[in-house]
């Protein structure tokens, strides 16, 4: 039996702002596998959306792993396949850090405000 | 001049030599780094300084032709080392590559020169199509046992100046490291500190964390350490189910931490290759492990897998 998606112990949260010209997903915490589904769940509804723009506000964050990062690497995909676009916003040093060894700041763009974000 | 067994542009050619002394491997590199220079191969030498500094002085006259890597800057965990020589391959795309790979040298810890052998065995799968040609340097004063490994990992030899197939080469199987490098490691000593993890891991990662610091671990180090071990327990609940342990402690020279669960990883390449930036499949957590620690001790098997992290204290 496993037990690690139970969401009562998920250190994450994710507030939802839907302001056009984009959508602004600000996650605080700590993401990580135990609450993969969580952020799967909301990154999909708004990736599903198709939004023209979605960034995801980082400074909260504490930590990231790697599981954490597909789901980010997913969503990016799924906005490329609808013309749209990611946007990673001011990561702390610890997110920065595997956003750099993993090169995926290569793969989505991180920017140092969300005004940066949106003037692209 | 060098001899040689398999035709260039054949693949992977993987040679141990045996030297007495640095000044008969370092004749024996520079020989062999001109022969690449002339055949209009890219040269990479991989070395700790000291050898780096020697070489350079001797090979001066090649200039940009040679790429030279501190081995302690470019891996000095060797779980890093094919990941690095993929990506240098990667950057010389469409050229015969020649690497003078100094990895083993005798004044390393043991317990890196075991996994410089299961490198050594690793590679000879993991870049057996590369059009690449390594001289791996091991000193006549290495442990016997580890020399003899080192016939066994590597295809090509020359115990008399001329390059020969390895008679011991594949006694495990090509590209399966050999019994030797998978002995057991020692147990943590009594003082270690033992916790065990079910689903969350924020108190996992506070405890490396404290400890890291208070042990003298720059706050950037510690927090590599976190990000390793937090990758490691997550693969215990992605992958595995049930608990996992973590054991940590220190010796005054590093800061150890090892992570155990009931998995088995099947694949002895796990965390060796490195992942595809983007891709959005899992896989990269073995592989952030190797790169953020100095050195990554995996045992696996049908009753479980241990993976023991080290990172370095600075010295005081």
């Amino acid at each position: 039996m496993t037990v690690w998606y139970k969401a009562m112990v998920t250190p994450l949260t994710a507030l939802v702002t839907v302001e056009a010209p984009y959508t602004l997903v600000e996650l605080a915490g700590e993401a990580d596998v135990t609450g993969i589904q969580s952020l799967n769940a909301v990154l999909e509804a708004e990736t599903s959306k198709r939004p023209g723009l979605l960034i995801i506000e980082m400074s909260g964050l504490r930590y990231m792993d790697s599981a954490a990062l597909h789901a980010i690497l997913r969503a990016h995909l799924a906005l490329g396949k609808t013309s749209g676009r990611l946007a990673l916003v001011s990561p702390s040093d610890a997110v920065a850090r595997l956003l750099q060894m993993t090169e995926a700041d290569q793969v989505v763009p991180v920017y140092p405000s969300i005004a940066d974000a949106a003037a692209g | 001049m060098i001899s040689t067994v398999a035709e260039p542009g054949s693949g992977l050619w993987h040679a141990a030599l045996f030297h007495r002394g640095a000044a008969e491997f370092e004749a024996k590199a520079c020989q062999f780094a001109e022969a690449a220079a002339s055949a209009g191969a890219a040269v990479l030498v991989t070395a700790p300084a000291s050898s780096l500094d020697r070489l350079r002085a001797r090979l001066d006259g090649l200039g940009d032709l040679v790429t030279w890597a501190d081995m302690a800057e470019l891996a000095a965990n060797p779980g890093r080392l094919i990941s690095a020589l993929t990506r240098f391959a990667d950057q010389h795309f469409g050229q015969a590559i020649w690497c003078v790979h100094q990895a083993a040298w005798p004044s390393r810890p043991a317990e890196e020169l075991w996994e410089v052998l299961r490198h050594e065995a690793l590679l000879n799968s993991a870049l057996s199509g590369a059009p690449l040609r390594m001289l791996c340097p091991y000193d006549a004063g290495l442990p016997a046992d580890l020399i003899s490994c080192a016939e066994a990992t590597h295809p090509v030899i020359a115990p008399a100046g001329q390059w020969q197939p390895s008679p011991r080469y594949g006694e495990a199987g090509p590209g399966i490291v050999p019994a030797a490098c998978d002995r057991p490691l020692p147990a943590p000593p009594a003082g270690a500190w033992v916790v065990s993890y079910t689903d969350d891991l924020r108190p996992l990662r506070s405890l490396v964390s404290l400890r890291a610091r208070a042990t003298g671990l720059p706050p950037h180090r510690a927090s590599d350490l976190v990000i390793a071990v937090g990758e490691l327990a997550a693969n215990t609940l992605a992958h595995v189910g049930g608990a996992g342990t973590l054991t940590t402690w220190t010796t005054g020279a590093e800061i150890v931490c090892e992570v155990s669960d009931g998995g088995h990883i099947t694949d002895p390449l796990a965390g060796q290759l490195r992942p595809d930036p983007a891709a959005v499949d899992g896989g990269r957590g073995l592989w952030l492990v190797h790169q953020l620690c100095d050195l990554v001790q995996v045992r696996t098997g049908p009753q479980g897998t241990t993976i023991r992290v080290h990172m370095r204290l600075p010295e005081r």
